[in-house]
Protein backbone atom coordinates (compact mmCIF):
# COMPACT_ATOMS: atom_id res chain seq x y z
CA UNK A 1 0.00 0.00 0.00
CA UNK A 2 2.35 2.44 1.21
CA UNK A 3 4.23 1.58 -2.30
CA UNK A 4 0.91 3.53 -3.96
CA UNK A 5 0.97 5.93 -1.52
CA UNK A 6 4.79 6.96 -2.79
CA UNK A 7 3.65 6.96 -6.08
CA UNK A 8 0.78 9.20 -5.43
CA UNK A 9 2.40 11.70 -3.25
CA UNK A 10 5.72 11.62 -5.90
CA UNK A 11 2.98 12.58 -8.76
CA UNK A 12 1.12 15.04 -6.86
CA UNK A 13 4.25 16.98 -5.68
CA UNK A 14 5.77 16.91 -9.23
CA UNK A 15 2.56 18.22 -10.74
CA UNK A 16 2.79 21.19 -7.72
CA UNK A 17 6.18 22.04 -8.87
CA UNK A 18 5.19 22.39 -12.67
CA UNK A 19 2.00 24.66 -11.32
CA UNK A 20 4.36 26.56 -9.58
CA UNK A 21 6.25 27.87 -12.56
CA UNK A 22 3.41 27.13 -15.21
CA UNK A 23 0.58 29.96 -13.75
CA UNK A 24 3.06 33.01 -13.31
CA UNK A 25 4.89 32.21 -16.82
CA UNK A 26 1.67 32.51 -18.00
CA UNK A 27 0.47 35.62 -16.47
CA UNK A 28 3.88 36.89 -17.71
CA UNK A 29 3.39 35.95 -20.79
CA UNK A 30 -0.02 37.76 -20.68
CA UNK A 31 1.64 40.83 -19.67
CA UNK A 32 4.16 40.56 -22.90
CA UNK A 33 0.77 40.69 -24.49
CA UNK A 34 -0.62 43.95 -23.34
CA UNK A 35 1.99 46.01 -23.09
CA UNK A 36 3.42 44.96 -26.83
CA UNK A 37 6.63 44.49 -25.10
CA UNK A 38 7.94 42.47 -28.39
CA UNK A 39 7.15 45.60 -30.56
CA UNK A 40 9.91 47.41 -28.03
CA UNK A 41 12.31 44.81 -27.34
CA UNK A 42 12.46 44.36 -31.83
CA UNK A 43 14.79 47.33 -31.60
CA UNK A 44 17.14 45.23 -29.92
CA UNK A 45 16.49 42.07 -31.90
CA UNK A 46 17.40 43.66 -34.98
CA UNK A 47 21.06 42.83 -35.12
CA UNK A 48 19.95 39.16 -34.66
CA UNK A 49 17.34 39.71 -37.62
CA UNK A 50 20.68 41.14 -39.65
CA UNK A 51 22.81 38.61 -38.81
CA UNK A 52 20.03 36.36 -40.33
CA UNK A 53 19.24 38.64 -43.28
CA UNK A 54 15.64 38.82 -41.96
CA UNK A 55 13.58 42.12 -42.27
CA UNK A 56 12.09 43.93 -38.97
CA UNK A 57 8.93 42.10 -39.41
CA UNK A 58 9.98 38.86 -39.55
CA UNK A 59 12.31 39.70 -36.27
CA UNK A 60 8.94 40.21 -34.35
CA UNK A 61 6.95 37.03 -35.94
CA UNK A 62 10.59 35.37 -34.58
CA UNK A 63 10.12 36.84 -30.97
CA UNK A 64 6.57 35.59 -30.89
CA UNK A 65 7.70 31.84 -31.86
CA UNK A 66 10.38 32.42 -29.18
CA UNK A 67 8.30 33.77 -26.44
CA UNK A 68 4.91 32.54 -26.84
CA UNK A 69 5.62 29.10 -28.67
CA UNK A 70 4.69 27.68 -32.39
CA UNK A 71 1.54 28.23 -32.66
CA UNK A 72 1.97 31.60 -31.95
CA UNK A 73 5.18 32.17 -33.75
CA UNK A 74 3.67 30.14 -36.60
CA UNK A 75 0.36 32.44 -36.45
CA UNK A 76 2.80 36.05 -36.83
CA UNK A 77 4.43 34.50 -39.62
CA UNK A 78 1.14 34.15 -41.99
CA UNK A 79 0.15 37.22 -40.87
CA UNK A 80 3.44 38.92 -41.50
CA UNK A 81 2.94 36.83 -45.20
CA UNK A 82 -0.23 38.11 -46.02
CA UNK A 83 0.20 41.86 -44.58
CA UNK A 84 3.82 42.39 -45.79
CA UNK A 85 4.52 39.97 -48.65
CA UNK A 86 7.21 37.92 -46.16
CA UNK A 87 9.42 35.98 -48.68
CA UNK A 88 9.35 32.15 -48.50
CA UNK A 89 12.64 32.03 -48.02
CA UNK A 90 12.17 34.04 -44.60
CA UNK A 91 9.68 32.37 -43.65
CA UNK A 92 11.92 29.00 -44.05
CA UNK A 93 14.62 30.59 -42.33
CA UNK A 94 12.19 31.00 -39.37
CA UNK A 95 10.92 28.00 -39.23
CA UNK A 96 14.12 26.48 -38.85
CA UNK A 97 14.98 28.41 -36.10
CA UNK A 98 11.60 28.30 -34.12
CA UNK A 99 12.03 24.54 -35.13
CA UNK A 100 14.61 23.92 -32.07
CA UNK A 101 14.09 27.01 -30.14
CA UNK A 102 10.47 28.32 -29.22
CA UNK A 103 8.00 28.83 -25.94
CA UNK A 104 11.28 29.00 -24.35
CA UNK A 105 9.54 30.37 -20.67
CA UNK A 106 7.20 27.93 -20.80
CA UNK A 107 9.61 24.87 -21.57
CA UNK A 108 12.66 26.15 -19.64
CA UNK A 109 10.91 26.62 -16.57
CA UNK A 110 8.70 23.55 -16.41
CA UNK A 111 11.89 21.87 -17.07
CA UNK A 112 14.13 23.82 -14.16
CA UNK A 113 10.99 22.17 -12.61
CA UNK A 114 11.42 19.04 -12.74
CA UNK A 115 15.09 19.24 -11.98
CA UNK A 116 16.91 20.44 -15.26
CA UNK A 117 19.18 23.48 -15.06
CA UNK A 118 17.99 26.53 -17.16
CA UNK A 119 21.17 28.13 -18.29
CA UNK A 120 22.52 24.96 -20.33
CA UNK A 121 19.15 24.42 -21.38
CA UNK A 122 18.43 27.82 -22.78
CA UNK A 123 22.18 27.79 -24.26
CA UNK A 124 21.71 24.55 -26.87
CA UNK A 125 18.78 25.89 -27.64
CA UNK A 126 19.79 28.76 -28.98
CA UNK A 127 22.82 28.13 -29.96
CA UNK A 128 21.19 25.40 -32.08
CA UNK A 129 18.79 28.01 -33.98
CA UNK A 130 21.46 30.14 -34.50
CA UNK A 131 23.93 27.55 -36.01
CA UNK A 132 21.06 25.99 -38.12
CA UNK A 133 19.50 29.67 -39.50
CA UNK A 134 22.31 31.06 -39.90
CA UNK A 135 24.57 27.72 -41.85
CA UNK A 136 20.72 28.16 -44.07
CA UNK A 137 20.72 31.88 -44.41
CA UNK A 138 24.11 31.92 -46.26
CA UNK A 139 23.30 29.01 -48.09
CA UNK A 140 20.57 30.02 -50.18
CA UNK A 141 20.66 33.47 -51.32
CA UNK A 142 18.41 36.78 -51.95
CA UNK A 143 16.97 36.18 -55.16
CA UNK A 144 17.40 39.46 -56.58
CA UNK A 145 14.29 40.67 -58.20
CA UNK A 146 15.69 40.87 -61.69
CA UNK A 147 16.96 37.10 -61.15
CA UNK A 148 13.15 36.21 -60.46
CA UNK A 149 12.17 37.76 -64.05
CA UNK A 150 14.41 35.55 -65.85
CA UNK A 151 13.06 32.47 -64.94
CA UNK B 1 -2.51 48.18 -21.05
CA UNK B 2 -2.04 45.23 -18.04
CA UNK B 3 -5.48 44.91 -16.45
CA UNK B 4 -6.67 43.09 -14.19
CA UNK B 5 -7.98 41.36 -16.85
CA UNK B 6 -4.36 40.15 -17.92
CA UNK B 7 -3.44 38.68 -14.69
CA UNK B 8 -7.34 36.62 -15.40
CA UNK B 9 -6.34 35.68 -18.20
CA UNK B 10 -3.05 34.29 -17.53
CA UNK B 11 -4.03 32.24 -14.55
CA UNK B 12 -6.80 30.70 -16.84
CA UNK B 13 -3.96 29.96 -19.07
CA UNK B 14 -1.83 28.26 -16.62
CA UNK B 15 -4.80 26.07 -15.32
CA UNK B 16 -6.23 25.34 -18.51
CA UNK B 17 -2.18 23.88 -19.91
CA UNK B 18 -1.95 22.19 -16.24
CA UNK B 19 -5.34 20.53 -17.32
CA UNK B 20 -4.07 19.85 -20.61
CA UNK B 21 -0.29 18.27 -19.57
CA UNK B 22 -2.06 16.62 -16.79
CA UNK B 23 -4.26 14.46 -19.54
CA UNK B 24 -1.05 13.41 -20.91
CA UNK B 25 1.57 13.42 -18.27
CA UNK B 26 -0.48 11.39 -15.74
CA UNK B 27 -1.15 8.08 -17.71
CA UNK B 28 2.38 8.35 -18.84
CA UNK B 29 3.41 8.08 -15.08
CA UNK B 30 1.30 5.47 -14.19
CA UNK B 31 2.12 3.77 -17.34
CA UNK B 32 5.89 3.83 -17.12
CA UNK B 33 5.09 2.85 -13.05
CA UNK B 34 3.69 -0.19 -14.48
CA UNK B 35 6.51 -1.23 -16.82
CA UNK B 36 8.81 -0.61 -14.07
CA UNK B 37 6.49 -2.76 -11.69
CA UNK B 38 6.25 -5.39 -14.66
CA UNK B 39 9.50 -5.95 -15.46
CA UNK B 40 9.38 -5.20 -19.33
CA UNK B 41 11.11 -1.32 -18.42
CA UNK B 42 14.38 -3.44 -17.82
CA UNK B 43 14.12 -4.95 -20.48
CA UNK B 44 13.62 -2.18 -22.65
CA UNK B 45 16.49 -0.15 -20.30
CA UNK B 46 18.72 -3.18 -21.24
CA UNK B 47 17.93 -3.14 -25.10
CA UNK B 48 18.49 0.80 -24.98
CA UNK B 49 21.43 0.80 -22.91
CA UNK B 50 23.99 0.83 -25.24
CA UNK B 51 22.45 4.14 -27.37
CA UNK B 52 21.81 5.97 -23.71
CA UNK B 53 25.21 5.40 -22.54
CA UNK B 54 26.09 7.71 -25.17
CA UNK B 55 24.41 10.56 -23.29
CA UNK B 56 25.30 9.41 -20.04
CA UNK B 57 21.97 8.42 -19.63
CA UNK B 58 20.58 5.43 -18.29
CA UNK B 59 18.69 2.87 -20.63
CA UNK B 60 15.39 3.71 -18.72
CA UNK B 61 15.68 7.30 -20.41
CA UNK B 62 15.16 6.01 -23.79
CA UNK B 63 11.06 5.96 -23.31
CA UNK B 64 11.21 9.56 -21.85
CA UNK B 65 12.88 10.46 -25.91
CA UNK B 66 10.80 7.81 -27.01
CA UNK B 67 7.53 9.71 -25.47
CA UNK B 68 9.15 13.35 -25.82
CA UNK B 69 9.84 12.76 -29.39
CA UNK B 70 6.51 11.34 -31.12
CA UNK B 71 3.64 12.46 -28.17
CA UNK B 72 5.22 15.46 -26.35
CA UNK B 73 7.23 17.24 -24.01
CA UNK B 74 4.31 16.52 -21.12
CA UNK B 75 4.33 12.93 -21.90
CA UNK B 76 8.30 12.82 -21.61
CA UNK B 77 7.45 14.94 -18.01
CA UNK B 78 5.23 12.11 -17.24
CA UNK B 79 8.20 9.54 -17.43
CA UNK B 80 10.98 12.24 -16.20
CA UNK B 81 8.46 11.68 -13.03
CA UNK B 82 8.36 8.08 -12.72
CA UNK B 83 12.49 7.68 -13.98
CA UNK B 84 14.94 8.67 -11.25
CA UNK B 85 17.54 10.58 -12.96
CA UNK B 86 20.62 13.27 -11.35
CA UNK B 87 20.67 16.62 -12.38
CA UNK B 88 23.14 16.30 -14.91
CA UNK B 89 21.17 13.47 -16.59
CA UNK B 90 18.04 15.50 -15.93
CA UNK B 91 18.97 18.30 -17.96
CA UNK B 92 21.02 16.51 -20.95
CA UNK B 93 17.56 14.53 -21.00
CA UNK B 94 15.67 18.55 -21.08
CA UNK B 95 18.11 19.55 -23.89
CA UNK B 96 17.38 17.17 -26.16
CA UNK B 97 13.66 16.90 -25.53
CA UNK B 98 13.26 20.52 -25.79
CA UNK B 99 15.01 20.90 -29.36
CA UNK B 100 13.58 17.74 -30.35
CA UNK B 101 9.94 16.83 -29.40
CA UNK B 102 6.30 16.68 -30.89
CA UNK B 103 7.26 15.68 -33.88
CA UNK B 104 4.34 15.00 -35.69
CA UNK B 105 2.31 17.81 -34.60
CA UNK B 106 5.00 20.49 -34.55
CA UNK B 107 5.64 19.09 -38.57
CA UNK B 108 2.10 19.44 -39.29
CA UNK B 109 2.61 23.65 -38.06
CA UNK B 110 6.03 23.60 -40.21
CA UNK B 111 4.64 22.34 -43.14
CA UNK B 112 1.65 24.85 -43.38
CA UNK B 113 4.50 27.40 -43.50
CA UNK B 114 5.52 25.73 -46.88
CA UNK B 115 8.67 24.11 -44.57
CA UNK B 116 9.39 20.71 -45.91
CA UNK B 117 8.52 17.55 -42.85
CA UNK B 118 11.94 16.14 -43.77
CA UNK B 119 13.77 19.61 -43.13
CA UNK B 120 12.63 20.28 -40.24
CA UNK B 121 12.72 17.22 -38.40
CA UNK B 122 16.14 16.01 -39.62
CA UNK B 123 17.54 19.68 -38.05
CA UNK B 124 16.08 19.23 -34.92
CA UNK B 125 16.96 15.17 -34.58
CA UNK B 126 20.49 16.17 -35.44
CA UNK B 127 20.69 19.04 -32.90
CA UNK B 128 19.17 17.15 -29.65
CA UNK B 129 21.62 14.35 -30.16
CA UNK B 130 24.26 16.83 -30.81
CA UNK B 131 24.00 18.76 -28.02
CA UNK B 132 22.88 15.91 -25.45
CA UNK B 133 26.25 14.48 -26.46
CA UNK B 134 28.17 17.86 -26.19
CA UNK B 135 26.58 18.35 -22.92
CA UNK B 136 27.42 15.33 -20.81
CA UNK B 137 30.90 15.63 -22.40
CA UNK B 138 31.14 19.10 -21.06
CA UNK B 139 29.54 18.38 -18.16
CA UNK B 140 28.66 15.09 -16.99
Amino acid sequence: MSYFLDILINLLSFLWNITKVLVPIMIVIEIFKDTKLIDKISDFFYPVTKLFTLSKISGISLLFGIFFGLTFGAGAILQSVKDYNVDKRSVFLLVMFLGPCHAVFEDTFVMNAAGASIVPLLAARFISAIIVTFIFSRAIKKEPIDAIDKH
Amino acid sequence: MVTADTFKRGFKNGISTLIELSKVLVPVYIGVELLDASGLLNILAEFFEPVMSIFGLPGEASLIIILSYFLNIYAGLGAIAAIELDTVQLTTIAIMTSIAHSLITETAIAKKLGVSAAASIVVRVFFSVLMGILYYRMFG
